[in-house]
């Protein structure tokens, strides 16, 4: 096993979360660019071991995507169509029935501590989705992209001056709260379909990547 | 992990990755820009006003906006139709703007085989690669088999895209809906419809008109004002105790096609007992002298024994409609005149019925429409035909179409000649907004839908037609769009209504216009596109001297005058210029021209599982295309199938039980809903469920489609029947019912 360097926590937090915005966002040719370079298992592979997740998915992403990748001469036309129709099957028009539609309020219920609505956050982060986000607010590579924002957002704040110390402790609430009354309350069933439901392996590993790290996500805010 | 190691070496060394840190910096510096900063100086609410979309009606709308999103639809206190409210459909708007089972992207098939539960595996693609698919397709049809082998079907939208490429096959489910009444009132009134005046009405009669059940909005509040200040009756002639019907009166219930020996008997007991509006017809009308040899012999003893309503019940309901100081007889849609085969002639008897007791052009009678005349935009170059030969053999019915892409057609008649290939074959069809629930014999279409070499689904829904098309493009809802209107239900006063976009497009959806523009650029058709759009809204608004901007400054609605002044009965579009009670234009092509029975025309079920058949739909839904809307799914998720409680037992049926029903053209299964409020021999189905497009995830599976036990005769049999509307006459059979 390679000695790996210790890579600040927020760092390793924000690129996870802008990496699952990525994987759940429909793949066009940098995600197959990322994937034919080897940049994606790079990632995947540091980031599991930088949060010690379990490293048979590390195993598994190499054996089942990267292995036949190399010894099939699939273009990257081929491999971008195979992953779009797995991404249109599985989150936009699945059959059959949206399989696994990528919206927190088709997989939550009401509930004490429980707030279905991502917008009450960010609003108390005084952000709002661009103009150009034409989804729902409640996709989500929305939601990935929100805890990324937030983490890039506070770590800004680490060295912070007193008077902005306020505004850290808010942020860092702010990102407990959403993971755990928002994230916390559908990702990981929504994860586990998604995982069950894909018709490549891609998807499979990564959701099964994705939920190991929503798992590392609600013990870390736990303690 | 040694393996994992070492493969994962070697794969790196090939690929040259960089190391980790370097690969999480890449990361973090994508993604971020999501999200923007936003001042929340509390809740930016905003009020944005529109029309709705659901229905024709337009209803003017107020949308509040709140940080972007919108919150709520609420009705425009400016709208003189409306009233300052919406219904149910109209205020679930919202749920459908973000419902997350709509249509987001260009998808595009690569399943080639098609069919009920067949999954077309689609694939998301951008709308470049759309427009270049589509145009090749459609570009190959019209290479190998002329621009007349494309079909435009649905919402009559694609006159640009027809005359571009020379096709006469303007397709559209008006058969199955309204031609009756727009042929019968064209001739009639030299306009395709009318419009009651029910506010100010004395006297209401209703002939399976159920406008509580429609619940179109400026109808159905104008008649609840008018029964709430007591000022008008309200009789209803229906074989089932429609939501009308429990409001009225008097409910009769009427044999199903009985009603229309009832109109004759009517006509019968005015002009014999001199009811009639003498100086009113003779100034207004031609063709009286002719009507009474046509009824002379249709008293109400002999009406009582075809419609099962006493003859004195008959000549009491004339003489009331007759002496009343203003009476209407509304007919609308998918009504008795258009589902039997004595339709034409019942139309034509309720308009004389109302032309010869004095109640056209007046308030409490009705009115002819009174729509605002907009400056009509024109495409740069005219369209010509390749042929004028039609498909579904609609030219041969002049009143109905009597030039190219007016909008009509006989949609019924589409599958069989596209099974057939004649009188020619069809290569390509573009289906827009019309689902495949309105035809009749729907596995008829489907099969008809597989030979076709592309269809291509512009749509809001993935609904069943969108599972069989080749390629999907997703339109934008009224919600995210401009649009200006010259509304055409409310005939006091006319009234043009505007919309603002109340948020941006979401997803990838686009409009129809720019929908077309993409597909008809690449194909060298760029000018037959009608200038369309907000920069086109001043100069269609330039006839009232108006802006768009002006009238949105004043609340979105703008009414040119408040003044109502009846409309000079001798200069009508019709050939004499007044109201044709004997039309010449029916002569003159060969078909009845004054109310006539025929014996063939009733049928009758001869045993206890034997019933006559009826559609209705529900007050929450429009047609079939709401059924997945969240908060109208959540009103009525379901149909069943309205059963007499005696009959039912009869046969063994419990409330709630499954039964199948048959028709001439196939069975369903659905839910029984056992009632006293139908007649014993008649059954109803509410229409516009039993959907089976898995991708419309609330309604999927939820009810039946009555559609699929319904004939869809050809060109042939409608040709044969002598009437002019083409119509399908959808419930002209007797159906079978037994528990399942």
């Amino acid at each position: 096993m390679e000695q790996q360097e210790q890579i600040p926590l927020s760092m390793v937090r924000q690129s996870a979360y802008q990496l699952l915005q990525q994987l759940f966002t429909f793949p066009e040719d940098d995600l197959v660019k990322l994937l034919l370079k080897g940049s994606l298992l790079e990632l995947v592979q540091t980031i599991t071991q930088q949060l010690q997740l379990e490293e048979e998915i590390v195993a598994e992403f190499i054996r089942e995507v990267m292995e036949p990748l190399e010894s099939v001469s699939d273009s990257s036309a081929a491999v971008l169509e195979t992953l779009q129709i797995d991404y249109t099957r599985l989150f936009i028009s699945a059959y059959p029935g949206a399989v696994v539609p990528p919206y927190a309020r088709k997989h939550m219920t009401e509930g004490p501590g429980v707030q279905k609505e991502p917008e009450v956050f960010w609003q108390r982060a005084g952000v709002a989705l661009t103009p150009q986000w034409r989804e729902l607010p409640d996709h989500v590579a929305a939601e990935f992209g929100f805890m990324a924002w937030l983490i890039k957002r506070n770590a800004t704040h680490e060295q912070a001056m007193d008077h902005q110390k306020e505004l850290k402790q808010e942020y860092d609430s702010i990102e407990r709260e959403f993971l755990q009354q928002h994230l916390s309350q559908w990702l990981p069933g929504f994860l586990r379909l998604v995982e069950q439901e894909a018709g490549t392996p891609f998807y499979r590993i990564m959701a099964k990547f994705a939920g190991a790290y929503i798992e590392y996500e609600i013990s870390y805010f736990k303690q | 992990m040694g393996r994992l190691a070492m493969n994962r070496r070697t794969f790196l060394k090939a690929a040259g990755a960089t190391s980790g840190v370097a690969a999480l910096m890449a990361m973090n510096g994508k993604g971020v820009d999501l999200f923007q900063e936003a001042a929340y100086a509390g809740e930016k609410v905003e009020e944005k006003v529109g029309y709705c979309g659901i229905c024709g009606m337009e209803c003017a709308y107020v949308g509040k906006v709140v940080n972007g999103k919108l919150v709520k639809l609420e009705g425009n206190p400016k709208d003189l139709q409306s009233g300052g409210s919406l219904c149910a459909k109209g205020n679930s708007g919202v749920s459908m703007l973000y419902d997350p089972d709509r249509l987001k992207y260009p998808l595009l098939r690569t399943n080639p085989e098609k069919g009920v539960g067949v999954d077309p595996k689609w694939k998301r693609i951008s709308w470049e690669e759309a427009f270049a698919i589509g145009t090749e397709k459609l570009n190959a049809a019209r290479q190998s088999h002329g621009g007349k082998s494309i079909l435009w079907i649905g919402k009559h939208k694609g006159n640009d895209f027809l005359n571009g490429v020379g096709s006469p096959n303007d397709i559209c489910h008006h058969s199955t809906c309204d031609t009756v009444r727009d042929v019968a009132c064209e001739v009639t009134l030299g306009s395709v419809q009318f419009i009651p005046d029910l506010a100010e009405s004395n006297y209401i009669l209703c002939f399976g008109w159920d406008q509580f059940g429609k619940a179109k909005n400026a109808w159905a509040r104008a008649l609840a004002d008018n029964l709430g200040q007591g000022k008008g009756k309200l009789v209803v002639v229906d074989p089932r105790m429609s939501p009308t019907a429990t409001k009225a009166h008097e409910w009769i219930p009427v044999r199903p096609g009985g009603d229309h020996a009832m109109t004759m008997a009517m006509l019968h007991v005015i002009i014999k007992e001199n009811l009639y509006d003498a100086e009113y017809v003779a100034k207004y009308t031609v063709g009286f002298e002719k009507l009474w040899p046509a009824v002379e012999k249709c008293t109400p003893d002999w009406a009582s024994k075809l419609s099962g309503v006493s003859a004195e019940t008959i000549a009491r309901i004339a003489r009331e409609f007759a002496q009343a100081p203003s009476a209407v007889i509304p007919f609308h849609k998918r009504e008795a005149a258009q589902v039997r085969e004595n339709g034409m002639s019942l139309a034509r008897a309720m308009l004389i019925l109302m032309i010869i007791t004095g109640n056209f052009e007046k308030r409490g009678g009705a009115l002819l429409p009174r729509s605002f005349k907009l400056d009509k935009m024109k495409p740069k170059a005219k369209g010509q035909m390749e042929t004028l030969e039609r498909v579904d053999g609609a030219e041969k019915f002049p009143l109905l179409v009597p030039e190219p892409l007016t909008g009509h057609g006989l949609f019924q008649a589409i599958p069989d000649a596209i099974l057939t290939g004649k009188p020619y074959p069809v290569k390509a069809a573009i289906i827009y907004a019309q689902g495949l629930f309105a035809m009749s014999d729907p596995a008829k279409y489907i099969e008809a839908l597989k030979k076709l070499d592309f269809v291509i689904n512009i749509n809001i829904y993935p609904d069943e037609i969108a599972t069989l098309a080749d390629l999907v493009l997703p339109e934008v809802t009224y919600m995210e769009k401009t649009g200006l209107s010259a509304r055409k239900f409310q005939a006091i006063y006319s009234q043009i209504a505007v919309s603002e976009a109340l948020v941006e497009p979401m997803y990838e959806c686009l409009s129809l216009s720019k929908i077309l523009s993409g597909i008809m650029k690449p194909m060298g058709l760029a000018d037959y596109l009608t200038p369309g759009g907000k920069d086109t809204f001043d100069a269609q608004l330039a006839p009232a001297g108006i802006t768009y901007k002006e009238i949105i400054k004043m609340g979105g609605v703008y009414t040119p005058s408040k003044t109502f002044k009846p409309k000079d009965l001798t200069d009508l579009k019709t050939p004499s210029k007044k109201l044709e009670i004997f039309s010449e234009e029916f002569e003159k092509h060969g078909y009845e021209n004054l109310p006539v029975h025929r014996d063939n025309w009733m049928i009758a079920p001869t045993s206890d599982n034997e019933f006559y058949f009826t559609t209705t739909r529900m007050a929450t839904h429009r047609h079939a295309s709401t059924q997945n809307v969240p908060w109208l799914y959540e009103i009525d998720p379901e149909n069943y199938v309205q059963i007499n409680t005696q009959a039912a037992g009869k046969l063994g049926i419990k409330n709630g039980d499954l039964v199948e029903v048959t028709g001439p053209a196939g069975k369903v299964k659905i839910k029984a809903k056992l009632t006293a409020g139908i007649r014993p021999d008649t059954i109803c189905i509410p229409h516009g469920y039993g959907h089976w497009s898995k991708f419309i995830t609330l309604t999927f599976n939820k009810g039946a489609n009555d559609g699929e036990i319904m004939p869809a005769p050809n060109v042939d049999y409608s040709l044969k029947l002598n009437d002019p509307s083409g119509s399908s006459f959808d419930c002209q059979f007797i159906a079978q019912v037994q528990k399942a």
